[in-house]
């Protein structure tokens, strides 16, 4: 009996260890987070690496500590690391979250909700659910960047480099994810308004490097000089798609477009190897969804008060040509522009408008 | 008449019929020249080769070949390492980590534009032997500590992707060095070095499968560890030996995809497993053990590659493509295994 | 003489069986020592122990008068103790050559690869010692059973180059596979051997022991009961010794011979396997017990195989019960009645690490469960009992591994697995014999006979001319894969063993 007593002292005690400081720490958090939670699809990347240091400024600036958790493009991992931040009582946290898919978004901001906490999203928001009908004491808002755009101003920069004239292979990411589905809508408007390119071929190219390289290698044996220009839906398909021109001798000769405007891509446009891409702000990306997420948290905004526009909406973006490329790589981002001050003067300053229906 | 006396009959008359059996086999018994066991898929190749070419000409251009070639390298190497390790009936599911991490060692160690490392030649060592060394360890795991190699290469791969994004300097790096981005690009007789090394890897690994102790003892691993165990045979040495050939030619294709991308890329082994085992697979390497090799790995390497070329060629619907591939998979699969149908006197 | 090798109260104790019982054994120079007794009564352990596969529980072995332990088959080898062993030891896709020299230390290879050419010299230099005409780069799947087991010889054989001094070699039955002429060429290699080696050879034909044997040791139960020289003894007392019982008579007469007019239960016509059967004709009564014999590639057993449907392919007629079938897949056969018990039990009719009753009970357990759906255990087990009873099968209990169950325990085991169906009508023994002793052939064959008499139709390939005799009604003689003579009423007019040699050769 004395034995059990013990025991049972022993439990209170060590339960009132672990939930006595997270219990505080809940009730706190409802003034300022301390932790901004930031879900990422992979650090291997450089967009993702960008979004990361955006977020990071925004937590260094409010003395918050940034925690990024990374799924491998693994859906079930993020939902697995959400459901233990909030099993550990989480109320008012503040999660800038990366849904790996659309078929994800919903699980996740109800998760949020029914924990008690604010999330801002970013990319992935099926068609028919929005911040103000799901979720929406928790779902803060949706934001992404406008693919339709990238795909047009790609396409047109196509047209314009071939001469209004000739065939171009298209490099589609997946089958059915809103990012290609848009880029291919904006490539399809560009097509229609410049009636001399015509589209070869189209290939699923898993967003991958390799892959890219392969294809294009099979295109350039199957089409020859007929190929005058590849489209890529992003950097790392046409990463292997330059690779593989160049093989053959055809870099700079071949257009090739991208999406994303990471550094090496830059790097090949200011060298005439590559054409285009549409370089989105990847810094503001991971520096607005944090920010967002930490201003409602701790009080600064009321998710009551906002604006359909402002909770589903894009953010800047800038094709990256041979004429701006320099500025743009010799640009440096100022930590001083994505501290939470700085933004908290407009969120939406670099918003270009309300995600348009039909697109995701 | 006793057994005894019977024995006593000893006829030179009831030796002949054996003599004659066992000339026969003396013909079909030469293994050296490595026919491959089985015509299945090599007659595959081919007649995907003849639908393809008959839906379009241009399939058997000579650029289309040569595209078909360069895109076989990588996996060939992927190809050729793993044999080793399914012919002792084992599998390593860690190359798509060894093979990113070799590519993003490589690509911070030789001349770039993010690390002021430039190690040269140096820098191809270095990652060669982090894939070299990945493999004994999970060689090492697997047959010292008796862990199923399924989990510890898989546990491996998780580690080796781990180590790679920790590498990666948050920019992907660009390879500078002109000589190793040459090597992907410089053409003999329309083929790069990657696709000369290819073969001659092929060349040394088939020696080596063939004529060492190493090759030979890893086919009788596969078919029956316990009777080389009782031979006295220190099997986990050639454990570790295969697992180490694997992870270095997985490493060295990591390698080789930083070459023909010229950027360092810390997923850079990202579908590379996959294709490797599955072309081994349909090449007829059993994954049970003790069957198949590295010519039957090359074919169903040319299997694989040359399906994914020709439903661009042929501009099949690329949604419908995957489930081509998977189709074409099993019944190359059903031909290279066809020959061992019904054989129930398997004796091991 | 001096001892060579010498056991002292060894003894070795598995879970549930203890297999050795204070042995004494002592094996001098330049002599073949005969080692006999029944299945399951320890021959093979011992051999195992001396051969470093087991270590005894308790006991010395003394090798040229010093101790010795042995930790492996490694070193039992490096000390000059070879092992032809029971159950064969080649790795089977590997070659000839390699297999010979897989265990030994060798100079064939430098820096790792192998120096082939040297190789297979060296190896045909083995395989001429045995008078095996194979090529050494032939892989050993390719070989046949017997010719395997003369590679288990040459193996051993090969240790006269690469180890000094005195050699033991241990024979552990090896002719139950042989044909005359092979074992022969064994007897030839073993009095060869005398000059430079002491042999113990393990057989369960005393007339094979008492000819190549200087002295035989008698072991009973785990025991030696007896050690005799070979001019001081004879088979009749040999067996005596070993089963305690007369050997004259053990097999029944048949009390009611088959009825030739019964209805034919199998007509097979034209068989044609190719490359070893060609236009094999002949009929099986219901009841009646058909032999087939011929010396090794005959075509006997792919015969056997053909009508059980696992040859890869066949052509001809075959009738069964009247009804032409084609039987192309072992389950079509066990659908029409058609049982089959292979010669190599080893690798296809026994399922290893599974136990006694499970193996019994695989095919034909359904038969005694609950409309053919749900499986009965105790039934199941009651039936077994039954069967282990009746063919005496030496096991510590139902639930015992098959796998650790002396060679002939585990064919009756696999015979029973066939008798325990209900509408076995036919059934297929290939070398149902090889590996059991006198005493369970003996069993064996009065239950054969039985399971006959009471309808059912049995075709065995034999492997020696007294059990064709003993046990036919019909038998077949084929030679080169064709018919070459057939011995009709074989229990009423009983064919000379020469007349059926002549027919062989």
């Amino acid at each position: 009996m004395k034995l059990l007593k013990r025991i049972s002292a022993a439990v209170v005690a060590a339960v009132a260890i672990v939930v006595g400081p997270l219990a505080g720490h809940g009730a706190i958090a409802q003034e300022k987070p301390k932790t901004i939670y930031l879900a990422v699809g992979t650090t291997s990347s450089e967009y993702w690496q960008e979004v990361i240091w955006g977020a990071q400024q925004v937590a260094n600036s409010v003395g918050a500590k940034l925690e990024v958790y990374e799924s491998g493009f693994d859906g079930q991992k993020h939902m697995q690391q959400l459901g233990a931040i909030l099993a550990a009582g989480c109320e008012g946290c503040a999660f800038a979250w990366f849904p790996d898919s659309t078929a994800f978004t919903k699980a996740f901001v109800e998760r949020a909700e029914a924990g008690g906490a604010f999330m801002t999203t970013m990319w992935n928001r099926p068609e028919e659910i929005h911040p103000w009908d799901t979720a929406s004491d928790a779902w803060i808002a949706n934001i992404s960047f406008d693919g339709v755009d990238s795909g047009y101003q790609n396409g047109m920069a196509l047209c314009k480099a071939i001469g209004g004239k000739g065939g171009i292979a298209v490099l589609k990411g997946t089958p059915d994810n809103p990012p290609s589905k848009q880029r291919e809508i904006g490539l399809l408007k560009a097509v229609s308004e410049c009636p001399g390119m015509t589209i070869l071929d189209t290939q699923i190219g898993n967003w991958g490097q390799t892959e890219g390289q392969n294809i294009t290698r099979t295109w350039i044996a199957r089409y020859g000089d007929q190929l005058k220009g590849v489209f890529a839906q992003n950097d790392g398909m046409a990463l292997g798609a330059v690779a593989a021109l160049r093989e053959k001798g055809l870099a700079g000769k071949v257009p090739v477009t991208g999406s994303d405007g990471s550094s090496d891509v830059l790097k090949l446009i200011k060298s005439g190897d590559m054409l285009s891409s549409m370089r989105i702000s990847s810094q503001l990306h991971g520096a607005v969804a944090a920010a967002l997420a930490y201003a409602v948290a701790s009080g600064d905004l009321k998710i009551g008060d906002l604006a359909q526009a402002q909770r589903d909406f894009y953010l800047v973006q800038t094709l990256a040509t041979k004429d701006n490329v320099d500025a743009m790589l010799s640009a440096q981002p100022n930590p001083a522009d994505f501290s939470y001050d700085a933004l908290k003067k407009n969120f939406w300053v670099r918003s270009k408008g309300q995600i348009p229906v039909g697109v995701n | 008449m006793t057994q005894a006396q019977l024995h006593a009959h000893d006829t030179s008359a009831m030796a002949s019929p054996r003599r004659g059996e066992a000339g026969t086999q003396r013909r079909s018994g030469h293994i050296g020249l490595g026919v491959l066991k089985s015509a299945g898929p090599i007659v595959s190749l081919l007649a995907m080769v003849l639908v393809f070419a008959s839906l379009t000409p241009n399939f058997v251009s000579a650029a289309n070949l040569q595209a078909i070639l360069e895109s076989a390298a990588v996996p060939a190497v992927v190809a050729i390492g793993m044999t080793f390790v399914l012919v002792q009936g084992s599998i390593d599911l860690s190359g798509e980590g060894v093979a990113s991490l070799a590519n993003i060692l490589l690509s911070i160690l030789i001349a770039n534009s993010v690390t002021a490392h430039d190690l040269g030649a140096g820098a191809i060592v270095v990652a060669l032997a982090a894939g070299l060394a990945v493999g004994a360890l999970n060689g090492t795991l697997y047959a010292y500590l008796r862990m199923p190699s399924l989990i510890v290469t898989l546990a491996m791969w998780l580690i080796t992707l781990g180590l790679a994004a920790l590498l990666f300097p948050s920019r992907q790096p660009q390879i500078l060095d002109g000589g190793f981005v040459g090597l992907a690009l410089h053409k003999h007789l329309g083929l790069s070095a990657l696709v000369y090394l290819a073969v001659a890897l092929a060349f040394v690994a088939f020696i080596v499968e063939r004529r060492t102790k190493l090759g030979r003892i890893g086919f009788a691993i596969g078919a029956d560890e316990a009777l080389v165990r009782l031979a006295g045979v220190n099997v986990n040495v050639y454990k570790v030996g295969a697992f180490a050939i694997c992870g270095c030619l997985t490493g060295l294709a990591g390698i080789l995809t930083a070459a023909q991308i010229g950027v360092g890329n810390p997923l850079a082994g990202e579908g590379l497993l996959f294709p490797g085992i599955a072309a081994c697979v349909i090449g007829g390497t059993l994954l049970s053990g003790g069957r198949g090799g590295v010519l039957h790995s090359l074919v169903g390497v040319l299997v694989l590659v040359t399906l994914r070329n020709g439903l661009v060629q042929t501009g099949a619907n690329p949604l419908l493509q995957k489930a081509i591939e998977g189709v074409v998979i099993v019944v190359a699969v059903a031909a290279s295994t066809w020959h061992l149908r019904r054989k129930t006197r398997v004796v091991k | 003489m001096s001892a060579l090798l010498s056991l002292q109260n060894i003894s070795k104790r598995f879970p549930g069986v203890h297999a050795l019982d204070d042995i004494d054994m002592e094996l001098r120079q330049h002599e073949v020592l005969g080692l006999i007794g029944q299945n399951g009564s320890g021959k093979s352990t011992l051999m195992k122990i001396i051969g470093g596969l087991h270590q005894p529980s308790a006991g010395e072995m003394r090798l040229r008068g010093s101790p010795v332990r042995f930790g492996s088959p490694l070193e039992a080898t490096r000390a000059g103790i070879g092992l032809v062993h029971q159950e064969q030891s080649l790795i089977g896709n590997l070659t000839v050559a390699e297999n010979l020299f897989v265990d030994k230390p060798t100079d064939f290879s430098r820096f790792g690869f192998y120096r082939r050419s040297r190789m297979n010299d060296a190896a045909r230099i083995q395989l001429d010692k045995v008078e095996l005409d194979v090529a050494p780069d032939t892989l050993v799947d390719q070989l046949t059973f017997a010719q395997r087991q003369m590679v288990e010889l040459a193996k051993v054989l090969s240790l006269e180059e690469l180890v000094e001094g005195h050699l033991v070699v241990l024979f552990d039955e090896p002719t139950s596979v042989l044909t005359p002429t092979e074992i022969q060429a064994l007897f030839r290699q073993v009095r060869r051997l005398k000059m430079r080696s002491s042999v113990v050879f393990i057989s369960h034909r005393m007339d094979e022991v008492l000819a190549i044997s200087d002295r035989v040791y008698v072991l009973s139960d785990g025991r030696n009961v007896a050690e005799r020289l070979k001019d001081e003894t004879d088979p009749d007392e040999l067996y005596e010794l070993m089963v305690g019982r007369q050997r004259a008579g053990s097999v029944l007469p048949r009390s009611n011979p088959p009825d030739r007019n019964a209805p034919k239960r199998l007509a097979v016509r034209d068989l044609t396997v190719p490359g070893k059967v060609e236009d094999v004709t002949f009929d099986v009564a219901s009841g009646e017990i058909v032999g087939l014999i011929g010396v090794q590639g005959s075509g006997a057993e792919a015969v056997c195989r053909a009508i059980f449907g696992v040859e890869d392919s066949h052509s001809g007629h075959i009738e069964y019960e009247g009804r032409p079938v084609r039987v192309s897949r072992p389950s079509g056969a066990v659908g029409l009645g058609i049982g089959y018990v292979p010669a190599e039990r080893k690798a296809e009719a026994t399922m290893k690490g599974m136990s006694v009753c499970q193996n019994m009970t695989v095919t034909f357990g359904s038969d005694y469960g609950y409309g053919g759906v749900l499986l009965s255990k105790r039934r199941e087990r009651r039936e077994a009992a039954n069967w282990v009873e009746r063919l005496k099968i030496k096991t510590p209990s139902l639930d015992h591994r098959i796998d650790q169950l002396s060679g002939g325990n585990q064919q009756k085991v696999v015979l029973s697995k066939w008798l325990l169906g209900r509408s076995l009508r036919l059934l297929v023994l290939d070398h149902p014999t090889r590996g059991l002793d006198p005493g369970a052939r003996a069993d064996l064959f009065n239950a054969i006979r039985q399971l006959a008499e009471d309808g059912l139709s049995i075709v065995f390939v034999g492997d020696t001319l007294d059990e064709m005799v003993t046990l036919s009604d019909t038998i077949l003689v084929l030679r080169d894969g064709r018919l070459s003579q057939r011995f009709d009423d074989v229990q009423t007019k009983r064919p000379s063993e020469e007349d059926i040699v002549r027919a062989m050769v």
